[in-house]
């Protein structure tokens, strides 16, 4: 259904970022979490950030995404910056060109798996709920557990769910917080292979943050992050050269 | 472990405060109410106290029981003052008049709601109770003194002429000073006018009599030896007290009013808030003990035993009950002085009142209720705190292993609410006193309350459904996110509900009660009077007797009944009224169902019969033909043939109808208590009404209305009583809303993860807080729709119960519509402070929040 170029107009990077620096304290005992972070993820592409514990690549995420306002620098999302943008007009850009994966599911635990997919829909008010959700569900594989509430599914079903949701907007970007750390490696390999999927078939730019190099191995960029800056960009690694790239920041 | 308490309660600062004010405002209701009643019973105290304080001994006439204050007191010969002064001992012994007779000024009938207008005889020093203020007191006939409040309040001065509304007609006098009553600086709006003892005897009809004879006595001779030859002198039916004792006495009938009756009364408000506030806490000792089952697991796993555990939750309950207890004493006295307002506004100047004062007996009973009622409603929790496994520290999702018992718990509530009703139906259908049939129904209905509280739960989901459908067809996912929190814990929800459900379900049911009561008496008085206009007195005050040939002359009136009635009391204790009317004027203007007789046996009524209420004849088991014996207050007894049994559960209920003639016999009142007039046919009602009330200007206190303006004024005293009800109710549902709110908090500390998870795909702070106002509205809806099912159910078993005495079931639907209309206001209300700390929440620390 999906071909390559179906984003959600312009033609410029998806997500992009200028002189981005976050820092968190003051005086003395400030801490720069990003520092100067100027990258831009073109619409298309699946990327990694990687880095070690406290590297920046969750404070990247959030700046990138709106959820935390960065210091210095600038955020554009699908050509909109978000600098100035009022709580509730970064809300509806939340809703509509972003998508949310979590490395805990994040679901609502009281509704079924349909209602949840369903869920920024409603919130957006939008009609023709029942067959956008029925789609993305069947795409996920999971149109016969569509019914079942979140505790009746297995951790991997429970985030093909939280996939599911995040592609029924349509989004421009979607960005996936260790979207495999709570999942057995099998679980962990369908939840990449849909996000890979998302890219090459529907056109959406997925940036995952993620420890795991085979993780990082499935995405077309890995962006590599020490002390809040980036200290690596290269297109199209395998798991043993990302190996090494991390093992030679993170010596433990 | 007490240092582990102070810590967590540190940590839950808002929470602790907002489950301490649940159990607050109940105890400072309790404690105002044993501040105010005290306050009251000191002042009268007080009054009576100063005075007497020149009576050695006084001599009154004997009353048994009372028999309706000073509408009818009983008098003594004059004669008997110089008896008593040639007794051995006595100085001087002075005689005493007391009236009642509001002032008139500039043709203006001076009308206090709640007090009475005290028209006093002169006594000379030292038996004085007033002072003199400004001028002197009155020398001759045609002058008053008056307290210096009316006189400032009408702006009378020395000199001033004013009326006297006197059983006699208006007496136009003059001022010639002004006093102060028993040194007590205030008396409310009480009127005192002060006048010649021949003035006052001409005015009230009581020539050659007095009230009672007040006595001095020589020095060296104690007022108790005094009285005991002064007793000794004098013939029986005469009571002879000194001077401390009538004080005491007199006090006594006032303090026991307010100890037996406004005591207990605003205590049971003060116990049903607390029994709100109870539901509060246990609500939020279970969801607190359901979000620590960690900390309470790691407690395990560091060693603490089940008891520990248990110790620590009910120590938190201590503590909070400990601190309820003292701002409560606090807020009591701030209670008790909302009250005093209230009553100012309701009866003016009706109530005198004594400073506040702390006392070491209600400080205590303050604390004891706050921790009492907080440890016993954690006692629960508590327990299912100590069974939390010490896996719990270490798995996430742990859950606490149920009760054996608990999967009988619809059984147990249903036993409860079982119980509850049989003791309701006991309470109604027993033949004990009314305290003690009131405190059976009470408890009766608490039960009903606690068991719908536990049953509730089983019905939230459908009824969240019901009540959220509207929501959840509003735009946007804010309407069906809160129904479904509102129903991912049906037992929280529930108990949040109950806690409203109770002040909701008692003000519905006392409006349903007042509708019956209302619809009852205006039945009453539809089918029992067949006349057109009833005249009556103002402030429950007796019509001078006069005034009954004034409404009988007056064109276009055909038939007049004057009714005058005592209170009186069979052989055995059983208490009766007696009413004496013309019988052929009776027999005309009162339709009356008949159990035994007709309207022949009251029209042919001769001295010696009487016909009886049909209750009062099963309590005495009296039939036709028999005699019945009455005794009076005073000491009389006057035996009667019952001629005739009739049915009136309203307006002659329990009564005995005798002649005029008859009622002579034995009975003292001179006075009606009301007068029914029927009009000419042909003529127009409401003007001869009009005729009627200027016929009647000479007597002030009288007031004519027609039928259906009774009606109104009977119904309108119904809803200012119901008004006042309300407004003590409406602590509850205050109380209840502390309690929605505290869920709301905790609920979204709970959630707080999920909310983050909810901004993060997009939804708006304003959805946010429609989410959470929609879910209070839904818990307040909820409570609001049972508590009003409840409230109509329990009205229409007393209803059921009261049938005999006449009271029909009534639904207000109006008004039920409105209580529900304030329950969803009250749920929006609560809302507020939870959905601004909801969305103040940053979405990227919610994410982040374990």
């Amino acid at each position: 259904m999906g071909d390559a170029t179906a984003t959600n107009g312009g033609t410029g990077p998806a997500v992009s970022s200028e002189a981005l620096g976050r820092r968190y304290g003051k005086g003395e005992a400030a801490i720069d979490a990003l520092a100067d972070v100027t990258i831009a993820f073109p619409r298309g592409q699946f990327a990694a950030v990687m880095g070690p514990s406290g590297s920046g690549k969750s404070t990247l995420l959030h700046c990138l995404a709106g959820l935390d306002r960065p210091t210095s620098g600038a955020v554009t999302i699908d050509g909109t910056p978000l600098a100035g943008l009022s709580d509730r007009d970064l809300t509806v850009l939340r809703r509509s060109s972003i998508g949310f994966i979590f490395q805990s599911f994040n679901l609502l635990p009281m509704i079924s798996a349909r209602e949840n997919v369903a869920l920024p829909l409603r919130i957006a008010g939008e009609g023709g709920v029942d067959d956008r959700v029925d789609a993305v569900l069947a795409d996920v594989g999971l149109s016969d557990r569509a019914g079942h509430r979140p505790a009746e599914l297995s951790g991997g079903q429970q985030q093909r769910v939280a996939i599911a949701r995040a592609l029924v907007t349509e989004p421009t970007v979607i960005f996936a917080d260790e979207p495999t750390g709570n999942l057995d490696s099998a679980s962990g390999q369908e939840i990449l292979d849909l996000l890979r999927r998302a890219v090459d078939e529907r056109g959406r730019t997925v940036v995952m943050v993620t420890h795991d190099p085979r993780a990082a191995s499935v995405a077309d960029r890995v962006v590599l992050l020490s002390d809040g800056r980036v200290v690596m960009d290269r297109l199209g690694m395998d798991a043993d050269q990302v190996y090494d790239a991390v093992r030679t920041l993170d010596p433990a | 472990m007490i240092r582990l308490i102070l810590a967590g309660l540190r940590q839950r600062k808002l929470r602790a405060a907002l489950t301490a004010i649940a159990i607050l405002l109940g105890v400072a209701m309790v404690t105002g109410t044993l501040v105010l009643t005290s306050q009251i019973t000191r002042a009268f105290d007080e009054i009576f106290q100063a005075a007497n304080s020149g009576v050695d001994v006084r001599v009154s006439p004997r009353v048994d029981f009372e028999s309706g204050g000073l509408r009818n007191v009983p008098t003594l010969p004059e004669s008997m003052v110089q008896q008593v002064q040639g007794v051995d001992g006595v100085k001087k012994a002075v005689p005493e008049l007391a009236a009642l007779g509001s002032p008139v000024v500039n043709g203006e009938y001076v009308q206090s709601t709640g007090a009475p207008s005290f028209v006093f005889s002169l006594t000379p020093d030292p038996f004085r109770a007033t002072q003199l203020a400004s001028g002197s007191y009155p020398a001759k006939s045609g002058q008053v003194a008056v307290n210096e409040g009316l006189a400032s309040s009408q702006g009378l001065s020395i000199g001033s002429r004013l009326g006297i509304a006197t059983r006699t007609g208006v007496k136009q006098v003059t001022l010639t000073g002004t006093v102060t009553f028993a040194n007590v600086s205030s008396i409310g709006g009480t009127t005192i006018v002060i006048a010649t003892k021949e003035d006052v005897q001409r005015w009230f009809g009581l020539e050659g009599r007095v009230n009672s004879i007040a006595v001095q006595a020589q020095p060296g001779v104690s007022p108790q030896a005094l009285a005991r030859r002064i007793s000794a002198a004098l013939p029986r039916g005469v009571e002879v007290r000194t001077g401390q004792q009538d004080a005491a006495d007199q006090a006594k009938q006032t303090t026991e009013a307010i100890n037996t009756f406004l005591r207990p009364a605003l205590l049971a408000f003060g116990v049903i808030a607390l029994f709100v506030g109870a539901f509060i806490i246990f609500n939020t000792f279970s969801i607190t003990v359901a979000q620590r089952l960690r900390e309470l697991g790691l407690l395990r796993t560091i060693g603490a035993s089940r008891r520990q555990v248990m110790a620590s939750v009910v120590g938190e309950a201590f503590l909070i009950g400990l601190l309820a207890g003292v701002i409560g004493l606090f807020a009591g006295y701030g209670f008790a002085a909302l009250l005093v307002w209230v009553f100012d506004v309701l009866l003016p100047g009706g109530i005198p009142v004594a400073s506040a004062e702390l006392s070491v007996g209600i400080a205590l009973t303050a604390l004891l209720v706050g921790v009492l009622v907080s440890v016993i409603a954690a006692v629960i929790p508590a327990v299912r705190a100590s069974r939390v496994p010490p896996v719990a520290a270490l798995r996430e999702g742990a859950e606490i292993p149920r009760g054996r018992l608990s999967r009988f718990s619809p059984v147990f509530s249903g036993l409860i609410a079982a119980v509850g009703i049989v003791l309701i139906v006991l309470g109604l259908r027993s033949e004990s006193a009314a305290t003690q049939r009131l405190l059976v129904m009470a408890v009766g209905a608490l039960l009903v309350f606690i068991a719908m509280g536990g049953l509730l739960r089983y019905l939230v989901p459908a009824l969240a459904r019901a009540i959220g459908w509207p929501l959840e067809r509003l735009p946007g996912a804010s309407g069906s996110l809160a129904r479904q929190n509102a129903t991912r814990n049906p037992a929280r929800t529930a108990a949040t509900a109950a806690a409203l459900m109770i002040g909701i379900g008692l003000v519905a049911f006392v409006a349903v009660f007042a509708q019956g009561l209302k619809a009852s008496v205006t039945g009453a008085i539809d089918t029992t009077l067949r006349g057109d206009l009833i005249i009556s007195g103002k402030s429950f005050q007796a019509i001078p007797q006069a005034s009954v040939a004034a409404v009988r002359a007056t064109p276009g009136v055909s038939d007049v009944v004057a009714v005058l009635t005592d209170p009186a009391r069979t052989d055995a204790g059983t208490r009766t009224t007696v009413f004496g009317l013309d019988p052929s004027a009776a027999a005309r203007g009162l339709a009356f169902e008949w159990v035994d007789g007709s309207s022949d046996s009251l029209r042919d009524l001769t001295p010696r019969e009487a016909v009886v209420e049909q209750s009062f004849a099963d309590t005495v088991g009296a039939t036709v033909g028999e005699e019945v014996r009455l005794r009076t207050g005073g000491g009389g007894t006057g035996v009667y043939r019952v001629a005739g049994i009739f049915r009136d559960r309203i307006l002659f209920e329990d009564g005995v109808i005798v002649s005029q003639a008859g009622f002579a016999r034995a009975f003292s009142a001179r006075d009606p208590i009301f007068v029914l007039a029927a009009v000419d046919p042909g003529q127009d009602p409401v003007e001869v009404k009009d005729a009627v009330a200027k016929a009647l200007t000479p007597f002030p206190v009288a007031e004519v209305r027609t039928n259906a303006e009774y009606r109104d004024e009977i119904s309108s005293r119904v809803d200012s009583i119901l008004y006042l009800l309300y407004v003590l109710l409406a602590m509850s549902v205050v109380i209840s809303l502390f309690g929605i709110v505290n869920t709301l908090v905790l609920s979204i500390t709970e959630r707080t993860r999920e909310i983050g998870m909810l901004r993060a795909i997009g939804l708006t702070r304003s959805q946010l807080r429609r989410m959470v106002r929609y879910e209070s509205v839904i818990t307040s809806g909820i409570g609001g729709v049972i508590g009003i099912i409840i409230g109509v159910a329990l009205a229409w078993v007393f209803s059921l119960g009261l049938e005999d005495e006449g009271i029909v079931f009534r639904i207000p639907w109006l008004q039920l519509l409105i209580f529900l209309v304030v329950a969803v206001l009250a749920g929006v209300l609560a809302a507020v402070l939870p959905a601004r700390r909801a969305a103040k929440l940053d979405p990227l620390d919610a994410l982040h929040y374990e």
